[in-house]
Parts: structure tokens; C-alpha cells; sequence
């Protein structure tokens, strides 16, 4: 069964490798190699890889559609291939979009920026920053997740960490209110970059934005006017979409391996209603930045920002 | 093919469908809207609610002792009670209450479907009609109902016009709107009534006080439904059950106004057969309703269902619908996402209940875990957990 095989993979991978698909040495951690920030330390920024993976995804996934079209065997093949090296593997895939890997990395470095500016002190993981396992939990592989949480979570304690800032709303969650579950006295504040910043550092560019709230912020984290009081302190009007904070619509992404045809047409249902109220859809969460980058073009004028760009 | 290969290629011979997705999207911002203005003019049935959900409760805490408080309290108002342990064993005991009567109307009843009731009737012969204009409409098409309440919210005008034309030989004009379709229908499912001898409905709660089925309505077939022919059998999920008429009352002031329907053209009530001690001083039964009355309490499932932590959450449902308007999937694929009968995310935990956890546990995966169902449901059952607890169950 093709569901089952590529969930097998992705636990395969992720327990062996760190990530959940195949990707070349060093890519979490090359955004930050002009930085130079310390390795150790009580605050520590944990970015879970979701940034930097978002690439690499939409590569297997036009991967697995294109196996999709052939036969079940293409799958089993793909099994045996877990278990080749890493690097190797990841020459397997479909180089991945350029632009989304500077997206990525732009992304990292602007919150990295905005931390640094508004005067906050943190240590970096550099090849410690693997997966944080969301996806194993959101799939219902409990058991591979439990084991892959425990590695991050000694990782995150061998050095000497307290307090994790996070930069996607999946790593936030599953990390304050998942890993708990699962990892007897786990001890970690948890918080989101935008939590820290008190003073904005860039200055308005576009007339106005609509925000599309992520589900697990507004839903989960109760992360709903964090965003809005930063963009409006750099200026911004807000024009609310049709359904938002916590009623906000979800962007598809998380169907997208399993039925591409059902996640953009409810992409479509969100970027129809954004686009209604502006040009310019502010996104939180690399998943939504993903699944309506992958429709802008059917948006004449549309463009998507990462709320760190903005502020 | 496996299943849940088989609903992802029906979702998009679904989702390819112009009609389905155009009639879909119309439908379900009217009912948000709606949604959101009845919390606005009734701000007082969130309170209903948060007690219908305790009562929900206490039932399902006692379920056994409650089953046989309503089979007391209905044979005490002269119905006769059964207890039916599957679908199967509903059939059966249907089967023998109705004997050689042939004419049988049906209410809109998502327990009827469950149980297969309408195909397995014409199967052995009887003439079987669904009388919510909507439910005929489904009956017509072959297919399942789409929506808890509304089970044509797939179908354009356009298709139902079609729909009817090609199954009833009407020679509707296309231009018709939807008066004139509602008023063919009505004349063609007048002389059924008439002559109907038996009308079967499902319940929207049952008092365990007074044995009394409370069902809601706009359209009124329900009330003929229930009156009209000389027999009336009632199927009922045992997790229908509420202590007392007041808590029936409020269960469907709160699951019309979330499936929003609020208020409701129709609250019936019925509690045991018509009868009359006008003539001679001496109690007749069947006066002008049903001389006999019959109330089946249908397990399949949901006892067992009733031992799973996260399952039983799910049996004080009342079936409004509205976590399948707030869901994004649902919004494209409706019921197609879901069982034989149960769609969307309410659906896919019935499935589970009455199709087995293995079933519930494949289709779940199509959820996309953005916790919207949640803030959808009248009695805060958490659907988006007891989903994912059904993922997990895949593998095994």
C-alpha cells in the first residue's frame, strides 16, 4: 500500500537520518555559517529544520507524484533506498526550486537579525538543528516519534539549553505540548521568535496586507495578535480575510503528499478569499508559505511574505 | 486497490465535479454566516449547549441503566420497545413488525442509512419512499447523503432538475425554480402518505423519563411521517438517550441552532400510539396517528465504542453538521471523505464506531489536523484528537 510505504519512509528516514526526507550534509545549518554564534548556551534558537526542509518536500513530493503514475513497485524501491546514505539518496530527487531555498535561508537570517537587533542573547545548534519529528506525530507514528523527540530533546540538553526559541508554529507546538507526553521530566520553555521582539527593525514598503493566521498559532498557541501588533508597529494596515484568527482557514499543505489535487483546491478556497483584501498575504509558517507559493502564479500581482520579512 | 486509495479517487472525480463544487461552496458560506449570526441573536444557547453536553454525560456513564429506563418508560406509554445489538438484528426485528404491509415511508434518518434500511427494504420487495425532499432526492440518485442535515448540499439546481426529470419522467422546464421543484414533489409524494402503511423515522433524542422521541424538522414529513400511516417504528442510537423531556427539548434547541436551523418549523413529540377515550369512556387506540407504536434502540458499535476513552467522546454528537461546514476537506469532498454512510470529521469517528477502528483509522488519514472541527461543535467534543488517536491506529 503506497500510504503506508511512504509513511514507513519517512519514519525510516527521520529515525536514521535526522530528517523525514532525503537531503544533502549540512543544509539545516548553512544559513547561518556567516554568523558564528556560540554552541552552547541557556537560550537556544531551534529552527526544527521546517524552513530549510520546505524545498526538499515539494522535491519528493513531485518525486512520489511522478512514481505515482508508474506502479507500487517505484515505492518498494523507493524503501530499499532508505536505506542508502543520506547524501547519496538525496541525488535521487529533483534538484530543489532555487528560489525556495533562498526564501529559506533569507527567512532564517532575517529572524536571526531581528533577535540580534532588538538586543536578545542565543547559541545556535549548527548540526544539532534536526527535525523535530511533527510530521511522524501529525501522521499518527507515535512510536517512532516518541523515539526521534527523546534525541532531539538530549541534544537540546547536552547543551545546556532552558529555554528554546522556536521560528514555525509546528516546531513551537509539538515541542511545548507534545514532547512533554513523551519525555519524562522534560523541562524547556518554549517560545516563538516573535515573542522576543519588542522594537521592529524595518520600515513599511507595501500599502497594505491581509495575514493569514496559521492554525497551530491561532488554534493551539493562542499566537493571534503577536503578529498583528508587530506589523501594525511597523506601520502596516491589516485588512482581515473573510475567516480569521482563531476561525482561520488551513492552507492544504498537510494533504498535499497524499492528495495534491485536494490541497490546492483548498489553497485556491484561501488564496481566493486573501487576495479579495490585498496584493500582499502575509504568511507565519513555512507549510502555508509553501502550498500558495506553489498557486501564486494563478494570482496575477499576488505575493507572499514571511512575517519576518516585514518587520 | 485499498480503501483509502479508493475515497482519494473518488474525492477527485468529486472534486472535478463544476456542480458539486460550486453547490458546496454557496452552501457552506450561507451556513457559516448563519452560524455566526444565530450565536449573535441567541447568545443563550451556548449555555443549552454546555448543559446538554453534561447531560450527554451522565447518560453514557450509565448507558444500561438509561436503555432500560426508556424501554419502562415506553412500554409504559404503550409503545413497545425492542433492543437491536447490530444493524443486522434491526433489520430483522423491522422486518417482523412490518410483516406483509408493503407501503413504506421513510423520515431523513442518518441511523436508517446506517443500518441500510431503504435498499434492504426494496430488496425484499416493499414499496419504500424517503419523504425529506432532500433525502428523495439522494434515494433517486443511487447515492449516500453528503451532509449530516442537508443531504443534497452537493447538488446544484441545475442537477437536481436533471436528477428528477430522468428519474421520475417528470417533464420539468429548466427555467423552473426551486418552488415550482419543491411543488411537483409535494403533489408526487402526496398520494404516498395517503396510502402509506407504515412510517419509519430515526429520533433527535428520546426522554428516558417519558419514553417520549423528540424529532426536528422544517420541511412537516416528518409529522406526517409519524402520523399518517397506522404503524410508526422509531430507530434510535442508544446514544440518543437524554434523563428527561426538558433535556430532549433543549438537545434540540442546541442541534438545530449549530445545524443552523434555528428554530426548527417543527418540534414533534411522540410518546406511544394515538388514542382517545371520547368514545364510551373506554381508551381506543389509534385515532387519528398510529395505533402502534414501536421504539428500536440501536447498539452497533456504540457500547463498545462506550469503553474507548477517545471514541465514546464522539457519542454525545448531536449530529448538527457543523464541524463538516468548518472542515477544509469536507469543504471540497463532503461525505465522499467518510464511510459507508458518516463523512467528514464527525463522520470519520461514526465510521470508526459502526464500521470498526481499522476503517475509521484509514480514512482519518485525510485529515489535515488544523483543529478547525473543534471549534465547531456544540458539545466541545474534541474531534481533531479523537482523529488523531485514529491515525494511530493505522499501522497496527
Amino acid at each position: 500500500m503506497k500510504v503506508k510505504e511512504i509513511m514507513r519512509f519517512m519514519a525510516d528516514m527521520t529515525l536514521r537520518t535526522g530528517f523525514p526526507v532525503p537531503v544533502p550534509r549540512g543544509f539545516s545549518y548553512k544559513w547561518a555559517e556567516s554568523y558564528g554564534f556560540n554552541r552552547k548556551g541557556e537560550v537556544m534558537l531551534y529552527t526544527g529544520a521546517l524552513y530549510q526542509l520546505v524545498p526538499y518536500i515539494e522535491s519528493l513530493s513531485a518525486f512520489l507524484k511522478s512514481i505515482e503514475r508508474s506502479d507500487i513497485g517505484a515505492f518498494l524501491a523507493l524503501r530499499t533506498a532508505s536505506h542508502l546514505p543520506a547524501g547519496l539518496l538525496a541525488g535521487l530527487l529533483p534538484e530543489p526550486d532555487k528560489k525556495l531555498v533562498d526564501f529559506s535561508n533569507k527567512t532564517l537570517k532575517s529572524i536571526a537579525d531581528l533577535l540580534i537587533k532588538n538586543g536578545v542573547e542565543f547559541s545556535y545548534l549548527y548540526e544539532d538543528d534536526i527535525y523535530s519529528g511533527v510530521l511522524l506525530y501529525d501522521m499518527g507514528l507515535v512510536e517512532e516519534f516518541g523515539e526521534h523527540a527523546k534525541k532531539v530533546y538530549s541534544r537540546l540538553k547536552g547543551r545546556g539549553v532552558k529555554k528554546v526559541i522556536t521560528v514555525d508554529p509546528h516546531t513551537y507546538s509539538i515541542l511545548a505540548k507534545t514532547y512533554p507526553k513523551f519525555i519524562d521530566g522534560f523541562s524547556l520553555e518554549v517560545t516563538s521568535y516573535m515573542e522576543l521582539i519588542k522594537k521592529v527593525t524595518k520600515k513599511v514598503t507595501l500599502n497594505s496586507l491581509t495575514i493569514h493566521d496559521s492554525c497551530i498559532y491561532a488554534r493551539e498557541l493562542n499566537i493571534i495578535d503577536v503578529p498583528r501588533k508587530l506589523l501594525e508597529s511597523a506601520g502596516y494596515s491589516i485588512v482581515e480575510p473573510r475567516r480569521n484568527r482563531e476561525y482561520t482557514f488551513c492552507c492544504g499543505g498537510p494533504v498535499e503528499m497524499l492528495s495534491p489535487s485536494l490541497a490546492s483546491a483548498i489553497a485556491d478556497d484561501r488564496m481566493k478569499e486573501l487576495s479579495e483584501k490585498s496584493k500582499n498575504i502575509v504568511t507565519m509558517c513555512p507549510i502555508c508559505f509553501i502550498n500558495f507559493y506553489r498557486i501564486k502564479h494563478r494570482y496575477k500581482g499576488v505575493e507572499i511574505h514571511d512575517v519576518s520579512s516585514l518587520i | 486497490m485499498d480503501l483509502l486509495e479508493n475515497i482519494i479517487n473518488d474525492s477527485i472525480r468529486f472534486l472535478s465535479n463544476r456542480g458539486y463544487q460550486e453547490a458546496l461552496s454557496n452552501a457552506i458560506s450561507n451556513s457559516e454566516a448563519r452560524f455566526f449570526n444565530m450565536l449573535k441573536r441567541h447568545g443563550n444557547i451556548k449555555e443549552l449547549a454546555k448543559e446538554v453536553e453534561e447531560t450527554k454525560k451522565e447518560v453514557l456513564s450509565s448507558i444500561d441503566y438509561y436503555i432500560d429506563k426508556v424501554v419502562d418508560s415506553f412500554k409504559a406509554a404503550n409503545g413497545v420497545a425492542h433492543y437491536a445489538e447490530s444493524g443486522k438484528d434491526a433489520l430483522e426485528i423491522i422486518d417482523k413488525i412490518i410483516g406483509d404491509r408493503k407501503r413504506i415511508l421513510l423520515s431523513k434518518s442518518m441511523t436508517c442509512e446506517e443500518i441500510g434500511l431503504r435498499k434492504h427494504l426494496q430488496q425484499i420487495g416493499k414499496d419504500v419512499w424517503e419523504t425529506d425532499l432532500g433525502q428523495l432526492l439522494i434515494q433517486l440518485e443511487g447515492g449516500k447523503p453528503m451532509h449530516a442535515t442537508a443531504p443534497v448540499i452537493h447538488m446544484t439546481l441545475e442537477q437536481i432538475i436533471k436528477l428528477v426529470r430522468s428519474k421520475l419522467g417528470m417533464d420539468v422546464r429548466e427555467d423552473e425554480s426551486p418552488q415550482d421543484i419543491a411543488g411537483r414533489l409535494r403533489v408526487f409524494l402526496r398520494e404516498k402518505f395517503i396510502k402509506s402503511e407504515v412510517g419509519i423515522s430515526g429520533a433527535n433524542a428520546v426522554s428516558a423519563d417519558t419514553g417520549s422521541v423528540f424529532l426536528i424538522e422544517n420541511e412537516g414529513n416528518i409529522r406526517l411521517v409519524t402520523s399518517l400511516p397506522p404503524l410508526h417504528i422509531v430507530l434510535a442510537g442508544i446514544e440518543k438517550i437524554v434523563p428527561t423531556m426538558m433535556d430532549a427539548l433543549k438537545l434540540v434547541m442546541v442541534q438545530s441552532s449549530y445545524a443552523g436551523l434555528f428554530p426548527p418549523s417543527y418540534i414533534n413529540v411522540v410518546s406511544g400510539p394515538s388514542a382517545t377515550g371520547d368514545i364510551g369512556h373506554r381508551k381506543v387506540y389509534g385515532a387519528h396517528g398510529p395505533r402502534e407504536v414501536h421504539l428500536i434502540l440501536l447498539n452497533n458499535g456504540r457500547k463498545e465504542a462506550n469503553k474507548n476513552v477517545f471514541l465514546r467522546e464522539e457519542l454525545r454528537c448531536v449530529r448538527c453538521g457543523n464541524c463538516q461546514i468548518f472542515c477544509p476537506v469536507w469543504n471540497h469532498v463532503a461525505n465522499t471523505w467518510g464511510g459507508k454512510v458518516y463523512g467528514g470529521p464527525m463522520g470519520v469517528i461514526w465510521t470508526a464506531i459502526t464500521e470498526g477502528i481499522e476503517i475509521g483509522s484509514e480514512i482519518s488519514q485525510l485529515c489535515l489536523g488544523c483543529k478547525r472541527c473543534d471549534l465547531a461543535c456544540p458539545v466541545e467534543i474534541p474531534l481533531s484528537s479523537i482523529i488523531h488517536y485514529l491515525k494511530t491506529q493505522f499501522r497496527k
